[in-house]
Order: structure tokens, then C-alpha cells, then sequence
């Protein structure tokens, strides 16, 4: 790699997605020190591999996939683990009310259901990119989404109603 | 609200999220720096294992250190210096930290349980730093973890908060763990009556799916034959009688939460005893001084346990508290170990004026002692993330105290349990190479004691891949070697040290599932094709893969089916495209390892998802009943999902046998995390869902019985 040149190119195009690959850790992990240490490992490996990125403009779809594969390795570590309290406020510091009721729905699903949506929201990659990274059919992808967000719906109605 | 709008509005609620410091490309420029400047092994090496001091050193070194928290340094000294003594010490050293004094609860380790800790053995180790990015080969605890003093930790962290803070631009609070608690209301200890089990059930009935047997796990629903019992939510349990082919609830228990809200996880049902388990999170007004109060909420790990002598009027008999979230538990004989996870930070730990504030605690104030701390032995760096997992005791005798602990620093550990040792797990992301730590305690009757410790290539991606018999512990791990996916057998012995191993194993595929019978492992690894393997372990020095068949699809899943089968449970795939084309039920033929065939293979179209295969406790296999099952879903296009408990038996000439699949409305199991469990009393067959309890005969073609919310 081309000493500070790569450096320089390498961290303005990571400041440019930083803020969603740590979303999209958060959301998927539900747990602050693990995003991070997600994150950060994930931006290690990828600046060690920077040269070997061809097309600059794939850059956001590979820290991504890189990051993913830190997520899900995290997540296998946690199904031995039940399921954590859906209001450990901990995880989400600084939170806006009604920001706080949607991530604590969020944070009720299953952890292939957190993944799914995270990779679409915030990697912003498709059904199929999704299915292939995960071994499964893009409709099974698909499907699971729409229920994980059914189930969100019904939640945050069940929330309101409480009130 | 549809698809779109949803994650339009997911990613707005997502923008009040600030990006951690650490993570801003200012300071993720220096780290990166640093981490050139670090590449040589030593740094590799020095945040996993290091050779340190002999514990005979420190304990001298503490002495002077513990001075500024005006802890009774002849408790702690007594403790060190003498490697056999009894742990009447813990008490004292706990209670002279300047707590208050907890009400009657009485340590009551064994001792010889350092005895352990201190010979160990007396081979050289290979010095971490030196052998490049290989797994080590083992070795004495101390050589990667030592007890540590109060201060001596403090000072560590305090080290390594200093590296961080000077390479970042700003410092930021990571979360800290508020740790300490006052005295709360005593708690009953009235030992459980011991009478025979009411609940003894004269027919056959099933038990959890466990990982080792011996060793009892919590789950969600549980049955002793008689009843059954159902954690419905994380705050209600519902017990119900099992007669003549129909439940009837007898009991439902909710617990008292006063000011703190309890979430329990599991449950475990033994005899006239059931225990729950899960966090409990309390606020509390702290006094400082005169004027000043602090606000301590933190969230705690309770074990509850209740006298079922009379199910129908359970009656509680006793409560204990640890600091940290809930992981997990076993119970073997009458001890229930609970495992805990307790997070602080560096900054936390460096600028804490007092101990309570970042160690953690058991009971009422306890806090854990010096000689049940572990820290890394060559201390903390920058950025470490201040995790102690928390490992306590219960002698189910006497459920309100906490018999013996270990608290172990530094984080995110998973844990295994076999019959005789505790294994704590710990993948390092930070180097290209998947590695795993390892650290090994033994533990028997309530008392732990820390043994060894090893890094090895690799990480457990199914828990079923670690095995321990005869002494030794065998693995089978999958892992990132710098250029590819490949998986690793390991034979260790008692003291960590590799005896025997294989690599490259199956290189481009991961370990998919795994199950061990003597001295024969079989596993699947898959990446188009699913090779079912088996490694001969018999000697420990030699383990030698002997038999190989390749099979489409893979298997997720494996579990003995009487003699000389293994069943597999995995996905049908199209070996060209990789596409998912249904479930998969296979049954191999092992009476030859060496010569596997796969003799019965049934694809079952119309699933999309087997939540079994992502929580093994959601299996009903048995062999001896010959009943297989589990529940599965199905997606439509618009977005719709069925779910059915699906229950198959095996025949050796006919093969595999649908014997029911019954519809499970969707919003029965929609919203519970933990879905379904199946289980069998006599010929009756229950489907539990979290709300209800659907009941089928077995002998009449599995026709619905009834039906109980």
C-alpha cells in the first residue's frame, strides 16, 4: 500500500460509513463494548486488506461484509446465552423516548432477525446478498424480515396501549 | 407500515446514536498506527498469555498494597501464603472490607481446593512470546492468570487507562457497572425438607436436551414425570398436572418484586426442588456522606429456589444474589452453578476511590475476595474491555448463601461444563487468525479451583465439539488462518497441554455439528458438500480422522439414535447453487467408523426455518421412545409465516416416519423468545408454547387430546 496515501484515502472513506457500520453493530449485537470491539476489529482487517481492494467504490459493501462476519461470530458466542433484559438501558445511552420503545422492540428479536434488518438498513444490502451471506433462499430472507417487523409492530402497538 | 417505511423509520430512530470516540477516524488513525507498531508477536501474545511471577511473590507484594483499602491483611495473607487452607479466610477478608455486615451467610469452601492451583506442573511452558501466532501448549493458570490484590488490579487498570487516554483526543465514560448494593432483607434458609419426591412419576418422561449428561441445564419448560412446569414470561411460571392425557394448572407463581424487577431466564426442576434463574434489576438510594446520595442501579444475577414437595402450593425457600448479567448454569448433584457477567471499564477501575465500586460482589455486599480474583497476569492495555465473568455455587441445601466463587478478568468468556471442569471460552478478534483462550477449572461439590490455561487456533463453533472423557478434553475447532477457513482437532490433557492434534482440516468449510461417542468424534463440515467425518481419539497423542462420507446438504445437527446410528438434522441443499431446498433428516450407519453410510434420508419441502437448530434445548430426540421432534416454519411470499410441530419416528427398514405435524398458530409463538418445547409424559405427547400447553396421544396416530392456556 502507498505509506500515507492509502492511510489517508483508507480513513476518509471509513469516516464516511462509520457511523452506520457502528449502527449496524449496535443493532445487531445489542451490546455497547461488543459493537465497538466489532467495529474496530473489522476496520483493522480492513485497512490490513486495503490494497487488495480494486474498485474504491466497493468499499462500503466490503467493510461491511468484514463486519458482518465479526457480528455473526459474536452472535454464535451469544446462543448459548439466554435472552438478555429488553430494557437494559445500558446499551442505549442517550436515548430519545420513542427512539429507546423502537430499539427495545428491536432488541426482542432473534438475533438472524436483527441481522437481516441491520444488513438492509444500515449495510444496505439486498435480500439476495443477505441470503448468500446467511445460506438461506432470498425469499426465506425476505419473509423473515416482514414477520420481524410484524412483531415489532405489535410490540410498540402493545407499548402504546400500556402507556 | 410497510417494508420501506419501516426501515426508513428504523434508521431515523438509529441517529440519536452517538459513535463512540474510539471509533472516530482521528482516533481509529492512531490505534491503527499503534497496531503497526505492535504486529510483532509479543503484543499478539501479551493481551492473552504471559508468564508471570510466582504466586509465593505475590502474596508478599499484596500485603503492602492492601494497606489503602483497610482490608484485613491476615485474612488475605493467611489465604496466599498458606495454598491449603480453607476459605474461612474469605469471610473475614470479605467482611473487614468495610461493608456492612452481611447477615449470617457463611462461606464454606473446601480446602485443598488451592492445592491445584499452586502445583500444577512442573514442565517448562513455551513462552507465549516466542511461539509466534501458534497456539501455545499450555500450562499452569499462572502463566496467563493470576489472583490479584484490590490495588494491584486498580493499578493495572489504572496503566492501561493511561495508554488509552493518550491515544485518543477525548476520553469518554465507557458504561460503568455500578457494583454494590446494601444490605437488602434477609433472605429464608430453611434447608428443603427432605422427602421424597412428590412429583415422582411412574411412567418414562423426557428430559431437557443436554449438552453433557450428568450435568443439568436450565430451560424454559420442564417436566418431572408428573407435572409440568412452564416459564411463561420472564415473571410467571405456570406449573400444571399432567393426568390421563391432559394438563390442568395447579399453580402459578409470580414473583414478589417490591421495588426491583426480576426477568428470569430458566429453570431447573429436580426432585422436590425448582429453581429459577435470571437478572434482577435494582435501584437504590446509596448514602456517601451527610448530604450526598448516589442513585446505584445495577443488574444482578438471582437463583430463587422453591420447595415442590406440593406443586400445587410451591413454597420459596431461599434467594441468592451475584453481581453481572446472566450467562448460564448447570446443576449437577445438589449444587446449582450459575455463571454471571459483570461489566466495568478501565475508567472506571482507575479512578474508583473505593473497591465495591468496580469489583464485583456476591450476596449482600460481598465482595469477592483477592484470592477468588483473576486478572491477566501480565495486566490490562488500552482499550481492554473490564468484563469479569463470575462463576458462584449453591449447595441446594442451603439456598440463601453463596458457597464459593471466582470472578475472572477480562472479558466476553463463554463456558462450557462437562462432569468434572468448567471451561471458559474467549475468541481474540484482533489478529487475523481466529484464535481461542482457554482456561480450565476443575470444580467438584460446590468448589472451584482454577487449574490451566491455553491458546489454541481456531474457535468452537458448535458446543457440542468440546468433549471431555478419561481426563483429556477433545475439541474440534473451525477457524480463520489468514487465508482460509479450516478446522483443528485437539486432544489436551488435564493441564491444558495439546497431547494430540490434527490441522488443516477440511480447509474452505466450517464445523457445522458435532457429537462424540467414547473414543470416536463425528462432525460435519460444509461449504457445498457436507462431509461427515470421524476422528479416533482413543489415543491422545494421535488423533487420526478414519472415516469420511460425503453427503448433499449438511447436517446442523447430530444426536446417537440407538446402537450404531447417528441421526443427523441439517437443511437439503443444491450442491451447484447452494440453494436451500428443505429440512433434512438423516440417519447414518456407525458400526463401522470407518466405512460410514447414510442408510435413510427424508427432505421435508415446505420449511423455511428450524428453530431447534439454533437452541439444541428445543430438540425432542429420544432414541428409546423413538420419537423425534421439533417445530418449523414456513414463508409466503406476502410476508405470512405457519408454524407446525412436526414429530417423526425411525424405522430401520422403513426409514423415516412423519407421525404428526400440527399447526401452531402463529400468534401463539410469535412474540415469545423462546417458542416451543415438546416433551412426552407416558404415551402423551405436549406441545408447549408459551401460551399453552397442546397434549396428543401417542398411541392413537397423535390425535389432539386437549388444550390448556
Amino acid at each position: 500500500m502507498d505509506g500515507n496515501r492509502g492511510k489517508e484515502t483508507f480513513l476518509e472513506l471509513y469516516g464516511e460509513c462509520s457511523q452506520d457500520l457502528y449502527r449496524f453493530a449496535l443493532y445487531t449485537l445489542k451490546n455497547q463494548h461488543d459493537a465497538e470491539d466489532a467495529v474496530g476489529d473489522a476496520v483493522a482487517d480492513a485497512y490490513e486488506g486495503f490494497s487488495k481492494l480494486r474498485d474504491l467504490e466497493a468499499f462500503r459493501a466490503w467493510i461491511f461484509k468484514i463486519l458482518s462476519v465479526k457480528c455473526r461470530r459474536k452472535l454464535k458466542e451469544y446462543t448459548n446465552r439466554t435472552v438478555q433484559l429488553p430494557d437494559d438501558l445500558s446499551a442505549w445511552p442517550d436515548s430519545v423516548e420513542k427512539n429507546l420503545q423502537v430499539r427495545q422492540a428491536f432488541a426482542r428479536l432473534d438475533e438472524e432477525e436483527r441481522m437481516i434488518i441491520s444488513m438492509h438498513v444500515f449495510a444496505g444490502y439486498t435480500s439476495r446478498e443477505i441470503g448468500k451471506i446467511l445460506h438461506r433462499n432470498d425469499n426465506t430472507i425476505r419473509s423473515r424480515e416482514s414477520r420481524a417487523l410484524k412483531k415489532m409492530e405489535q410490540w410498540l402497538q402493545d407499548e402504546e396501549v400500556r402507556g | 407500515m410497510n417494508r420501506d417505511e419501516w426501515k426508513k423509520y428504523l434508521k431515523q430512530t438509529a441517529e440519536d446514536i452517538r459513535l463512540p470516540e474510539r471509533l472516530k477516524p482521528e482516533n481509529i488513525e492512531r490505534q491503527l498506527e499503534a497496531g503497526n507498531d505492535r504486529k510483532n508477536q509479543e503484543k499478539e501474545e501479551r493481551k492473552a498469555w504471559y508468564r508471570s511471577p510466582a504466586l509465593r511473590n505475590a502474596a508478599a507484594a499484596a500485603a503492602v498494597l492492601l494497606i489503602l483499602f483497610g482490608i484485613g491483611q491476615t485474612g488475605i495473607l493467611q489465604g496466599r501464603s498458606d495454598m491449603s487452607g480453607s476459605a474461612s479466610d474469605t469471610s473475614t477478608a470479605a467482611e473487614s472490607a468495610g461493608t456492612a455486615d452481611s447477615a449470617g451467610t457463611v462461606e464454606t469452601a473446601e480446602e485443598g481446593t488451592a492445592e491445584a492451583a499452586a502445583e500444577g506442573s512442573a514442565e517448562a511452558v513455551a513462552d507465549a512470546q516466542d511461539t509466534a501466532a501458534q497456539p501455545d501448549d499450555g500450562g499452569n493458570v499462572e502463566d496467563y492468570f493470576r489472583t490479584v490484590s484490590y490495588d494491584e488490579i486498580r493499578e493495572m487498570a489504572k496503566q492501561a487507562y493511561q495508554e488509552q487516554t493518550e491515544n485518543t483526543e477525548t476520553t469518554e465514560a465507557y458504561d460503568a457497572g455500578w457494583g454494590t448494593m446494601d444490605s437488602t432483607a434477609s433472605v429464608a434458609t430453611e434447608a428443603a425438607a427432605d422427602t421424597s419426591s412428590a412429583g415422582a412419576g411412574q411412567q418414562d418422561y423426557s428430559e431437557t436436551n443436554l449438552l453433557v449428561e450428568g450435568v443439568d441445564e436450565g430451560d424454559v419448560v420442564k417436566t418431572d414425570g408428573s407435572c409440568i412446569y412452564v416459564l411463561k414470561s420472564s415473571q410467571t411460571v405456570k406449573i400444571y398436572r399432567a393426568q390421563e392425557g391432559n394438563a390442568t394448572l395447579l399453580a402459578t407463581i409470580r414473583p414478589e418484586t417490591a421495588d426491583a424487577q426480576i426477568s428470569y431466564q430458566e429453570m431447573y426442576v429436580d426432585g422436590n426442588q425448582m429453581i429459577l434463574a435470571g437478572n434482577i434489576f435494582q435501584s437504590q438510594m446509596r448514602q456517601e456522606s451527610e448530604d450526598m446520595y448516589r442513585m446505584d442501579s445495577a443488574t444482578r444475577t438471582v437463583a430463587d429456589v422453591y420447595d415442590i414437595s406440593d406443586p400445587a402450593n410451591p413454597e420459596f425457600l431461599g434467594r441468592t444474589t451475584r453481581d453481572g448479567q446472566y450467562i448460564t448454569s448447570r446443576k449437577t448433584g445438589n449444587h446449582l452453578y450459575i455463571f454471571s457477567e459483570y461489566a466495568s471499564s478501565l475508567e472506571t477501575m482507575a479512578t474508583a476511590d473505593s473497591p465495591d465500586i468496580f469489583l464485583p460482589c456476591t450476596q449482600d455486599d460481598r465482595l469477592i475476595p483477592p484470592e477468588d480474583l483473576y486478572a491477566p497476569s501480565d495486566g490490562l492495555e488500552a482499550w481492554d474491555s473490564c468484563q469479569y465473568l463470575l462463576m458462584t455455587s449453591v449447595d441446594l441445601e442451603k439456598p440463601g448463601e453463596i458457597q464459593d466463587q471466582k470472578a475472572v478478568l477480562n472479558g466476553g468468556w463463554q463456558v462450557s461444563v462437562t462432569l468434572d471442569s468448567i471451561y471458559l471460552r474467549y475468541i481474540h478478534w484482533d489478529s487475523a487468525e481466529t484464535r481461542t483462550d482457554l482456561v480450565r477449572f476443575a470444580y467438584e461439590d460446590g468448589t472451584f479451583h482454577a487449574v490451566a490455561g491455553v491458546t489454541l487456533a481456531g474457535e468452537l463453533t458448535d458446543e457440542y465439539a468440546l468433549n471431555e472423557q478419561d481426563g483429556y478434553l477433545r475439541l474440534l475447532l473451525s477457524g480463520w488462518d489468514g487465508n482460509q477457513q479450516t478446522n483443528y482437532v485437539y486432544v489436551l490433557n488435564e493441564q491444558m497441554q495439546v497431547t494430540g492434534q490434527i490441522d488443516g482440516l477440511a480447509p474452505g468449510e466450517m464445523i457445522y455439528s458435532a457429537r462424540f461417542m467414547g473414543d470416536i468424534g463425528y462432525f460435519v463440515t460444509y461449504r457445498n458438500m457436507d462431509p461427515l467425518f470421524a476422528v479416533d481419539l482413543s489415543d491422545p497423542e494421535n488423533p487420526r480422522i478414519i472415516g469420511e462420507l460425503k453427503v448433499t446438504g449438511f447436517s446442523d445437527y447430530l444426536h446417537f439414535y440407538g446402537e450404531d446410528q447417528l441421526l443427523g438434522i441439517g437443511w437439503e441443499t443444491d450442491p451447484e447453487t447452494g440453494e436451500q431446498k428443505g429440512l433434512k433428516l438423516s440417519m447414518f450407519d456407525i458400526s463401522d467408523p470407518e466405512n460410514i453410510t447414510e442408510i435413510h434420508k427424508m427432505v421435508i419441502e415446505g420449511v423455511d426455518y428450524c428453530p431447534a437448530l439454533n437452541q439444541y434445548k428445543a430438540f425432542l430426540v429420544d432414541p428409546e421412545k423413538n420419537v423425534i421432534g421439533f417445530s418449523t416454519e414456513l414463508y409466503d411470499d406476502y410476508g405470512n409465516t405457519t408454524a407446525d410441530y412436526m414429530v417423526f419416528s425411525y424405522d430401520s427398514r422403513e426409514g423415516f416416519v412423519q407421525e404428526m405435524k400440527a399447526g401452531l398458530p402463529i400468534e401463539e409463538i410469535g412474540y415469545s423468545t423462546w417458542q416451543v418445547r415438546g416433551l412426552y409424559i407416558g404415551d402423551v405427547l405436549y406441545v408447549v408454547t408459551a401460551s399453552g400447553i397442546r397434549s396428543f396421544d401417542m398411541e392413537k396416530g397423535f390425535e389432539m387430546t386437549g388444550k390448556i392456556e
